[in-house]
Parts: C-alpha cells; sequence; structure tokens
C-alpha cells in the first residue's frame, strides 16, 4: 500500500494511487509525523518553533498528492470555544509545498489546528491537537 | 516588610506548574528592533527622543510634554485614575515589548501610539510647522534629527517631520526597561535548583505563585516574562463610562485599520515581515469590551489598575478575580475569568505574589 523511507526527520511516501496524480517521476515527500486522511496527507513544521503563547509562527507545509490544493488553515480552543485573534493566510510554493503565515495561539492548553484540502474534487478536513504549556 | 520568619520552607512544585513558572523568564527579556521604525536602537535616536519627550516646546501650548502623564519619576505614568477617554495612563516601562499599543491596540507600532498624542489636537497638538519651526530655532535639536533623517522639509504641510519625531520618542522609549524583581530571583533559582535561593521567596509569594500558575488561571492571559499574551480580553469590568460605552478593542481595531500610520501604510519602515500581525488580524463581536492584558511587572508603582483606573489597590484587582460577575462574561466553554472565591488568607498570597513583580525601587516607594 505505502512504500516509505526514512531520509533523517523527512520521509519520502509514495502514497500509492495518489502518487499518480503528483508529477509521475518524483515519489510525493512530506515530512513526518503526517496527518492522513481520505487519500491526502498533510506534513507542516512550524517556522519558529517551539510554538510559544502570544507569538506569531509560520508554517511550511507539504501536501500530497502534490497538486492538492489547501483552501482553509485554522485553529480552534474546542474546551474554550474560541478561535485564534488572526486569520493565517497561505501561498503555494509549487510541488506541494506551501507556506502559512499568521498564526498564533493566545493561550495555553489545547489547540486543534485544522487544514483544509482539496484534492481530485473533494475536500478533505485534518486535524491534529496541539497543547501548548 | 516581610518577616524573616515568612521565608519558610519552599513549596512543591509539579513538573508542569515548574514548567510554567519558568516561561515567565527569563528578565530582562531580549528587545527585538522593531523594523518598522529604521531608527529604533539608533544612539542618536534615543537620545534626541530622551530630550523630545520632556520637552514641552513640542506642545503647541508650550506647557505639555509626553512626560506630564507618563512622569519618568512615577514610572511612566501619572498616578490617576484616567486622563483621557476615561482610560488610564499606562506605565511605558518595557513598552518596547509590546505589539499593541493603547488599551484597545488602535495602534500597532511604538511611533504609531507615540505619534497620536504628538498630533492630537487635545494633547500635544504638534504640527508639521510647528516642529519644523522648533527644529530651526534649536541648533542642537536639527543636528541630531539631520543626522536621522536628513534636513528637515521646507513643506510644513508634510506629515514625514511628526511621524519622525515620533520615531525618535519611540527609540527612547523602547530602552526602558523594568528591573529584576525577586520573583526574577526565585525564578533563576528554581531553573538551577539552588534550594538556598529558592527559600529567600517568601512562602505567601509562592503560594500565590501556585494559585496563578494553577486554580487561578491567571497565566491564561498573563503569560510568558512580561506578564502578558500582548492580546485582548474581558476579564468583567464595567465598560460602561460617563459618556456611553467603552467599545475597547471593537474600537482599537477600528482605528487601526484605517489609519494611515500602521504597518501596512506608506509611513513604515521594513516592509511586509513586520506587518504580520497587522495583516492577519481579525475583528469579531467578541471583542467589544475587550482590553489589553496589561504587563504585572512593576505594580508597585503603578496604582491605579485596569483600563479605568477603578482598582486603587492591588487588593482589589486581587478582590475583583475573587467575586467577578459570571453572567457579566460571554464564555460558553470553560471558564477562565471565574469567581475564584478565594479565603482571605489565600487573597493574601496571591496579592504577595503580584507585589513580588515589582523591583526594589518600586517597593521602597511603598
Ligand atoms: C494627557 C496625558 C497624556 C499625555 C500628554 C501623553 N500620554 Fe501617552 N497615554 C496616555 C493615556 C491615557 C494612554 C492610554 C490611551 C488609550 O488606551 O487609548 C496612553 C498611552 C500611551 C502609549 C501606549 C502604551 C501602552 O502600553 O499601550 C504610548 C506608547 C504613549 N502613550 C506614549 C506617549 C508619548 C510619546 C507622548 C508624548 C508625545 C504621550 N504618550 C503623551 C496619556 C497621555
Ligand atoms: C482572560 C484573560 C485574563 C485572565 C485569565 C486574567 N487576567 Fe488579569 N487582566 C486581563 C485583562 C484584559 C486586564 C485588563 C482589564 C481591564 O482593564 O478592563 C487584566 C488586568 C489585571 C491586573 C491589573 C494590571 C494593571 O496594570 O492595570 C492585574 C493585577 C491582573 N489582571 C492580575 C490577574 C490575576 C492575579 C489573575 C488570576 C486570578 C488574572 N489577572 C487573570 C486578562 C486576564
Amino acid at each position: 500500500m505505502m512504500a516509505c523511507v526514512r531520509r533523517r526527520v523527512w520521509l519520502a511516501c509514495s502514497l500509492g494511487a495518489f502518487a499518480l496524480n503528483a508529477s509521475a517521476s518524483e515519489p510525493c515527500a512530506i515530512p513526518e509525523p503526517s496527518l492522513k486522511k481520505g487519500g491526502v496527507a498533510v506534513g507542516w513544521v512550524a517556522e519558529n518553533s517551539p510554538i510559544t503563547v502570544g507569538r506569531h509562527f509560520a508554517m511550511n507545509v507539504r501536501l500530497c498528492p502534490a497538486d492538492a490544493k489547501l483552501v482553509r488553515v485554522d485553529a480552534t480552543m474546542p474546551e474554550h470555544r474560541h478561535g485564534m485573534n488572526y486569520k493565517a493566510s497561505f501561498a503555494a510554493l509549487g510541488e506541494g509545498r506551501w507556506r502559512v503565515e499568521g498564526m498564533m495561539f493566545h493561550m495555553p492548553g489545547r489547540w486543534l489546528l485544522r487544514f483544509d484540502v482539496s484534492a481530485a474534487g473533494r475536500t478533505e478536513t485534518l486535524t491534529e491537537s496541539i497543547t501548548l504549556p | 516588610m516581610i518577616a524573616a520568619s515568612a521565608f519558610a520552607q519552599s513549596i512543591e512544585f509539579s513538573p508542569e506548574e515548574r514548567a510554567r513558572i519558568l516561561s515567565h523568564g527569563p528578565w530582562p527579556a531580549v528587545h527585538e528592533l522593531d523594523s518598522s521604525n529604521r531608527v529604533d536602537g539608533n544612539p542618536i535616536a534615543i537620545e534626541l527622543g530622551r530630550k523630545l519627550f520632556s520637552d514641552h516646546r513640542l506642545s503647541a501650548s508650550s506647557k505639555r510634554s509626553c512626560a506630564s502623564c507618563h512622569d519618568p519619576k512615577r514610572a511612566f505614568q501619572d498616578g490617576l485614575r484616567s486622563t483621557r477617554h476615561q482610560r488610564n495612563t499606562p506605565t511605558l516601562l518595557d513598552v518596547g515589548q509590546q505589539r499593541w499599543f493603547g488599551w484597545d491596540g488602535a495602534t500597532d507600532s511604538l511611533w504609531a501610539a507615540s505619534l497620536a498624542p504628538l498630533a492630537a489636537k487635545s494633547e500635544l497638538a504638534a504640527t508639521p510647522a510647528h516642529i519644523a519651526a522648533l527644529l530651526r530655532r534649536d541648533r542642537t535639536l536639527n543636528v541630531a534629527y539631520t543626522a536621522l533623517f536628513g534636513e528637515a522639509t521646507a513643506d510644513a504641510a508634510n506629515e514625514t517631520i511628526l511621524v519622525n519625531i515620533a520615531k525618535t520618542l519611540a527609540a527612547f522609549q523602547a530602552t526602558l526597561v523594568s528591573p529584576r524583581t525577586p520573583f526574577d530571583e526565585f525564578r533563576d533559582a528554581l531553573a538551577q535548583n539552588d534550594s538556598a535561593a529558592i527559600a529567600k521567596y517568601p512562602s505567601a509569594a509562592q503560594r500565590g505563585l501556585k494559585t496563578f500558575v494553577g486554580e487561578g488561571k491567571c497565566f491564561f492571559c498573563h503569560s510568558g516574562p512580561a506578564f502578558t499574551n500582548g492580546e485582548f480580553a474581558d476579564v468583567g469590568r464595567p465598560f460602561f463610562t460617563k459618556s456611553g460605552a467603552d467599545p475597547g478593542r471593537w474600537g482599537g481595531l477600528q482605528q487601526l485599520f484605517t489609519s494611515p500610520y500602521n504597518r501596512l501604510g506608506q509611513y513604515a519602515d521594513g516592509g511586509a515581515q513586520s506587518a504580520v500581525a497587522t495583516k492577519h488580524v481579525i475583528q469579531e463581536p467578541r471583542n467589544f469590551g475587550e482590553f489589553k492584558v496589561p504587563s504585572l511587572r512593576g505594580l508597585l508603582g503603578t496604582a491605579p489598575y485596569f483600563h479605568d483606573g477603578s482598582a486603587r489597590r492591588i487588593e482589589d484587582v486581587v478582590q475583583h478575580y475573587s467575586t467577578v460577575d459570571e453572567s457579566r462574561l460571554h464564555a460558553d466553554g470553560e471558564k477562565i475569568v471565574r469567581a475564584l472565591r478565594l479565603t482571605p488568607a489565600q487573597a493574601r498570597d496571591l496579592t504577595a505574589f503580584l507585589k513580588s513583580l515589582s523591583g526594589a525601587s518600586s517597593r521602597k516607594s511603598k
């Protein structure tokens, strides 16, 4: 199903059928740990890590398949029922790479990071819990 | 002062509490230069800003300066309940660490926050022509100005001269840093597991700190070395004033978006990278009645408290958090601010902790 090769932190994964959607020769490579759902995968790293309460951060995002589109990036605190005070912006850098800007977690606790990714005519929502001390 | 007997054995902190305590340091924090102000950190600009800050000739009436309200002898505030729009004058110590300025965050840079009172008709009422005339009269000021920005423009309608003066005022204010405090000594001792130094921090303050980073949930908003996340919240203070309601952050954002002096405008140096917050910030209904989370450093020298100066003493602030009217707060999830119902002893401990966030000079005066 999935052939993954570990290269230091980065993992090159050919995501079965979805690799076909990406440029045919290059396997779709994304950083691990990654989020996977319905045939899309999202890998991300914060540029100014560690993510700190009250400080803006940018993210480098990789999508598989490489022609998938990021349509929304957001984060909320489910327990407190509020989101960020900022609306993230993002730009495609090519080959499945995206840069997200303007993120900021203004409180400690659990944040639910959310990526909406569209590929092959469908939009998937992928989420990840991040707890700040 | 605290009797020697109060220096009891240290309180146990869980690993989680310990991590939170450490996140309130180290102090002083590094000042990152403001790239929207090309003279930030420039010694000539700092010196010029220092002079102008207390120079009454800067005002149209020659009767007022920034120091009239931000008195350097009173931690750069005035000790009055409220001076402008029924808002309390904030201290300018550590102001260089902030992202948003004013209780409503109406400005996004220290120079824009300095330009507002400089130009406002109700305050210094300085015009470009007034500043140009002052520079023509005062050779020392003129030499410094020219070294930084080139010849002052003859076009007296040009606002650049006001912006430049505001940038020197900002360069000066960015150097104002509050001193280390008993809390900082404790925090560093904890980081080094230095039990002798840890024990020097009064146990009342240690117990209050435990509430602050625990049950009290204070650290949710008062986070990091400056004890603020730099954002806005409603902690249930009344926001009705004699002239109606203070819209707080809602109104601040309105002003920010329409200001030609924000970081996205032509007067900002440094380009898009310095405007991340301004470019991405959003306005939401909940911003109505929200105010900036203030730093808690140097509290002993900055009474009265809250955006309207409505709490006279630190004890009154603690009382507020102990008895806050929860129905006033529109949180539908897990409550962060809620009536803590502290016992008198717990209230004293929390107060002792808050007082330990002041350095020696402000403690002496109290
Ligand atoms: C009449 C009293 C008064 C004068 C004069 C005055 N200020 Fe202020 N200052 C205030 C008040 C009140 C606030 C809070 C305003 C608000 O929240 O809208 C403030 C806020 C500020 C802030 C934002 C601080 C923060 O923590 O958000 C800065 C910076 C500042 N003033 C600088 C200056 C400078 C520079 C001058 C001189 C050009 C000046 N002020 C003159 C009363 C004054
Ligand atoms: C939800 C965020 C939040 C939480 C939680 C919170 N604060 Fe505040 N704090 C604020 C805001 C916002 C203000 C200013 C409110 C105003 O002026 O209307 C403030 C003001 C203060 C002030 C006055 C400072 C000054 O210079 O005027 C003190 C002291 C203070 N808080 C201490 C505490 C303590 C102690 C706790 C825990 C019991 C706490 N805060 C919890 C947001 C918070």
